[in-house]
């Protein structure tokens, strides 16, 4: 197919929901990928974030596509006997079968699928994770506290005597 | 009755086209968004007002810039390539200078109405005009030219280039009538 003919067909069958579905489709790919690039927030957070946008866009693009397809048909059923009126017809609804999407059933469907599908993930991660060895935070053990004597010099309780280190008499090796 | 609304042909001319698409798109979503936002009660009034003045700026800037920066470059630069380089023996080129007069003659209702202006076209520039070479297949061929490269301008528009700049605006503009405060800088003793 040559550059013109393909041309020919957009300009011929160009439908009012490919911009919607192309942009969705684009921002799947595109808003993930730069919220993981963003050097400023934590890997955490950017996963987090991330997963919450590809999953929107997972539900608007076939959504923006489904919902006008389904308006066309609608259009079939009023049976419109004159053509012109009947294309028009069909893009009107169309139209509001994509404006439709926009303001009211991605934002529904996303407030009812997105958040429950983020907190199964993360309290399933949450679970499945192994404990893992701490070894960044700080130890708080207490060092033994000098106590002042009646004489009044300062004492250091030795809570390990010096003799458990000393040789007592063992010997290896005959 | 409904047929006469749904087949409505000045809806039908108002919403053709992929420009004319996503800015109505665009539009309502700088209203729906920071509107779902505002109502939701699990939010604290605060965050709801930092958020919805957030998705409305980021709508709004990334709306401006599709209409003012993207779409010019990519409908009228691929209208001008199309008429100068790819397609210069086509009439439809010739007759209409730029993408708008071309969109305009396409809305028009009637064949009558076609031929009248090509007749009005074809007196103004003393060359023939007729619908033997501005013919449909041209017509597709000229808005095809606009749509596809409409759509290239929308995808990277509103997909690429918006997120990448329209966020950087957002943060002066929210600091600036005062919806971020800067947080104090924690001074470390020596």
């Amino acid at each position: 197919m040559s550059l013109k003919n393909t041309l020919i067909y957009i300009g011929k069958n160009v439908k009012p929901y490919w911009p919607t579905v192309a942009v969705a489709s684009a921002e799947l790919i595109f808003r993930p990928t730069f919220t993981l690039m963003d050097k400023k927030s934590p890997s955490e957070t950017k996963k987090y974030t991330a997963l919450r946008e590809g999953i929107t866009e997972l539900i608007a693009a076939p959504t923006y596509l489904a919902l006008p397809v389904l308006a066309a048909k609608a259009s079939d059923l009023l049976k419109i006997k004159d053509a012109k009126a009947a294309k028009m017809a069909k893009h009107n609804l169309q139209t509001v079968g994509t404006w439709t999407a926009a303001l009211v059933v991605i934002p529904g469907l996303c407030s009812a699928m997105v958040k429950p599908f983020m907190d199964k993930i993360y309290n399933k991660k949450d679970k499945n994770e192994p404990a893992k060895l701490d070894i960044t935070s700080k130890t708080e053990i207490e060092a033994p506290k000098p106590q002042i004597s009646n004489t009044g010099s300062t004492v250091y309780p030795q809570t390990i005597s010096l003799s458990a280190f000393q040789n007592r008499g063992m010997k290896v090796g005959g | 009755m409904i047929q006469n609304i749904i087949s409505n042909p000045t809806f039908y001319n108002a919403t053709q086209g992929t420009v004319a698409q996503m800015t109505i798109k665009t539009g309502l979503n700088s209203v729906a968004r920071p509107g779902f936002i505002l109502l939701d009660k699990n939010i604290d009034p605060h965050t709801k007002k930092f958020s919805a003045s957030k998705e409305f700026l980021y709508q709004g800037l990334s709306l401006l810039m599709y209409l003012g920066i993207i779409i010019p470059i990519f409908k009228h630069g691929a209208y001008a390539l199309a008429k100068n380089k790819l397609f210069k023996n086509e009439a439809v080129f010739k007759a209409f200078p730029n993408p708008d007069e071309f969109k305009k003659f396409l809305k028009l209702g009637s064949e009558q109405e076609k031929l009248t202006k090509l007749s009005e076209i074809s007196k103004a520039t003393g060359d023939t005009f007729n619908r033997t070479n501005i013919s449909e297949e041209s017509e597709h061929l000229a808005n095809g030219v606009i749509e596809s490269s409409s759509l290239i301008g929308t995808i990277l528009g509103l997909a690429v280039v918006a997120p990448l700049t329209a966020t950087k605006a957002i943060h002066p503009i929210l600091k600036a009538v005062g919806l971020v405060k800067d947080e104090p800088k924690q001074e470390t003793k020596a």
